[in-house]
């Protein structure tokens, strides 16, 4: 495991994809962070330093960006046949597939740290409420590892990196889109249920607005755990074939 | 040390590997042979733990490969049919990588720089592996194959892609290795195989359809006795008494020359002490046998033979000439039946023998300076 976890992390910074995901990433939130204070000014008349309203616009940007990250994960090492290399060494499907997880897991979790600048800005110009820093971070570090577990098996599904990108994009979409969905009135009562429980958003913004409740950590945890697990089955499932 | 009883292997699409059965002892080098498609590489990622298969057993130095995967996979080098390398790491990192994954012990940096010399790549130990070339990444992929000292080695089509240089090498490195460690190969170039391999298993459709040495390959594909004479004499006249002899079966002109009246024939002839009677017959008609000698059958034939049985049924007589790979086109086939028979003309019937290959090697060589 972990030496497919350094190399899979590695990779990271040898091609030119990961720099121009780390760059994208950086815009995006140097955009949202001056939005953020100019709109508290706006508004309020005093600049935020609460880390969970730039972290607001979260959701949205980790689903376009981790399946950007995650889409040559098995992918690739299928159109190199290097799953050969893998499968034939002496380490275990779960272990090739927590190695994986972990080095695109924690690239994501190293663009994420990028943004404790913005915290030193905040240390400086005012007083953050540190417990709501901590939350902010570890409610994105959370829905991060979820969304490169799914990002992973949709890599496993797949020979081409693009189809497994376009693939989770699209799911991302559909999920952030839900909750909207699901205020409709016309919605039936039992679909709305359901789509309550698929609701990403809902569960990170729970984070917030109930603090320290257990639910948004089992229902992330347990999530990211279980498209693991459906990944070794996929990979496990391809030596029957 | 390998052990495989009544192995198959069912894809959705059919049978890959039919009911197969062969143990290869320790030091032994085994050479799989067969067409494309004959499940020769099934049968070595089956071996090697990457595929399942539908039944039979495995084992592995008494183990079975799906019960004991990581203790199996410990004890085996595999060089797949595409070498298995990450296009951005370099040569030295991929192989530090492989290293690593297969939990090697001992001195990293050593072992990887005595390996890189045996294969011949340290000049491109810092060359990201996307820059080298086919014969290259080949040779990346036999040294990780060889890292952490496994002791058997399973290699598809090792030498494919390199030059003759480059073949002489890694086929010595094979015999070399093949001293003190298990080596199965797979290829479709007969003379590799009968060069470098104690024993050959030829496959064809998922079945083994033959297992042995070279030189009992040989010989018994040369149940037909064939004599290969040369008569000087009216063509006629000899082609007239070459059908009334009962003891021929069937013989092929190669080659006439018409002013100085010489023939040469293939004779594919059956019974005992035909070589005499021939003398007497042509003799008694003025014709003289200029040469008479046994055709020594080469591998080829071997193999084209006993593949061209399983694939037509036993009433069909078989005709050398036909081709036996009717999808090919025929500029495309390896072995046609001319080039055997032109083959079969000199004592050497190999088309790649090593010697051959040094020539060739030394041609270029020569020419480069």
């Amino acid at each position: 495991m972990k030496a497919i976890f350094k190399r899979e992390f590695k990779s990271y910074f040898t091609s030119a994809g990961g720099y121009l995901f780390l760059g994208i990433f950086l815009l995006a939130m140097g955009v949202s962070f001056v939005k953020n204070i100019s709109d508290s000014l706006k508004y309020f008349q005093y600049p935020t330093t609460a880390m969970n309203t730039l972290f607001r616009s979260m959701p949205l940007l980790l689903s376009v960006m981790v399946p950007l990250v995650t889409m040559g994960s098995f992918a690739d090492e299928k159109k190199h046949k290097t799953d050969q290399l893998l499968l034939t060494s002496p380490n275990s499907v779960t272990s090739i597939v927590l190695g994986k997880f972990f080095g695109s897991f924690s690239f994501v979790t190293v663009c994420l740290l990028t943004t404790l600048l913005y915290v030193a800005v905040f240390c400086i110009y005012g007083t953050p409420n540190l417990m709501l820093t901590v939350l902010a971070y570890v409610a994105v570090i959370l829905m991060a590892a979820l969304f490169t577990s799914i990002g992973i098996f949709f890599s496993s599904l797949t020979e081409s990196s693009l189809v497994a990108a376009i693939i989770g994009i699209v799911s991302f979409a559909v999920l952030y889109f839900f909750g909207g969905f699901a205020s409709l009135t016309v919605v039936p009562e039992g679909i709305r249920s359901i789509i309550g429980v698929l609701d990403i958003n809902q569960y990170y913004n729970m984070f917030y607005r109930e603090l320290l409740s257990p639910q948004p950590f089992v229902y992330f945890i347990s999530l990211t755990v279980l498209f693991l697990f459906l990944t070794v089955r996929v990979i496990e499932a391809r030596r029957w074939k | 040390m390998i052990e495989i009883s009544n192995l198959t292997k069912k894809y959705n699409t059919g049978i890959a590997v039919d009911d197969i059965s062969f143990s290869v002892d320790k030091g032994e080098i085994v050479g799989l042979l067969g067409p494309n498609g004959a499940g020769k590489s099934t049968t070595m990622n089956i071996l090697t733990g990457y595929l399942s298969y539908t039944e039979g057993s495995v084992k592995i130095d008494g183990l079975e490969v799906v019960e004991h995967p990581k203790a199996v996979k410990q004890k085996i080098g595999y060089l797949p049919e595409q070498p298995p390398l990450y296009p951005n790491m370099s040569v030295y990192d991929y192989l530090k990588f492989v290293y690593e994954l297969k939990k090697a012990k001992g001195n990293k940096k050593e072992e990887l720089e005595a390996l890189m010399e045996k294969v011949n790549i340290s000049d491109m130990k810092g060359r990201l592996i996307k820059n080298l070339s086919k014969g290259y990444k080949q040779r990346v992929g036999l040294a990780a194959a060889m890292i952490g000292d496994p002791e058997i080695l399973i290699l598809d089509e090792p030498t494919v892609g390199l030059d003759p240089v480059q073949i002489i090498e890694i086929r010595n490195l094979i015999k070399e290795l093949g001293q003190d460690k298990t080596v199965i190969l797979n290829s479709h170039i007969l003379p590799e195989v009968s060069a470098i391999c104690d024993r050959i298993i030829i496959i064809n459709k998922g079945k083994i359809i033959a297992s042995d040495t070279p030189q009992n390959l040989t010989k018994m594909a040369g149940s037909d006795q064939r004599i290969h004479i040369v008569v000087n004499g009216n063509l006629d006249d000899v082609k007239d008494l070459l059908n009334h002899m009962d003891e021929v079966v069937n013989f092929e002109v190669l080659t006439t020359d018409d002013e100085e009246l010489l023939h040469e024939i293939l004779v594919t002839v059956s019974g005992e002490e035909v070589s005499a009677v021939m003398f007497q017959k042509f003799g008694e008609k003025g014709l003289v046998i200029r040469s008479l000698a046994p055709h020594e059958v080469s591998l080829e034939e071997v193999f084209v033979k006993l593949v061209s049985e399983e694939e037509q049924p036993v009433e069909e007589e078989i005709q050398p000439e036909e081709e036996i790979f009717t999808a090919v086109p025929e500029e495309e086939i390896p072995f046609t039946a001319e080039e055997i028979a032109e083959e079969a003309t000199e004592t050497e019937a190999e088309v790649l023998t090593d010697e051959a290959l040094e020539e060739m090697a030394s041609g270029e060589e020569n020419g480069e300076v």
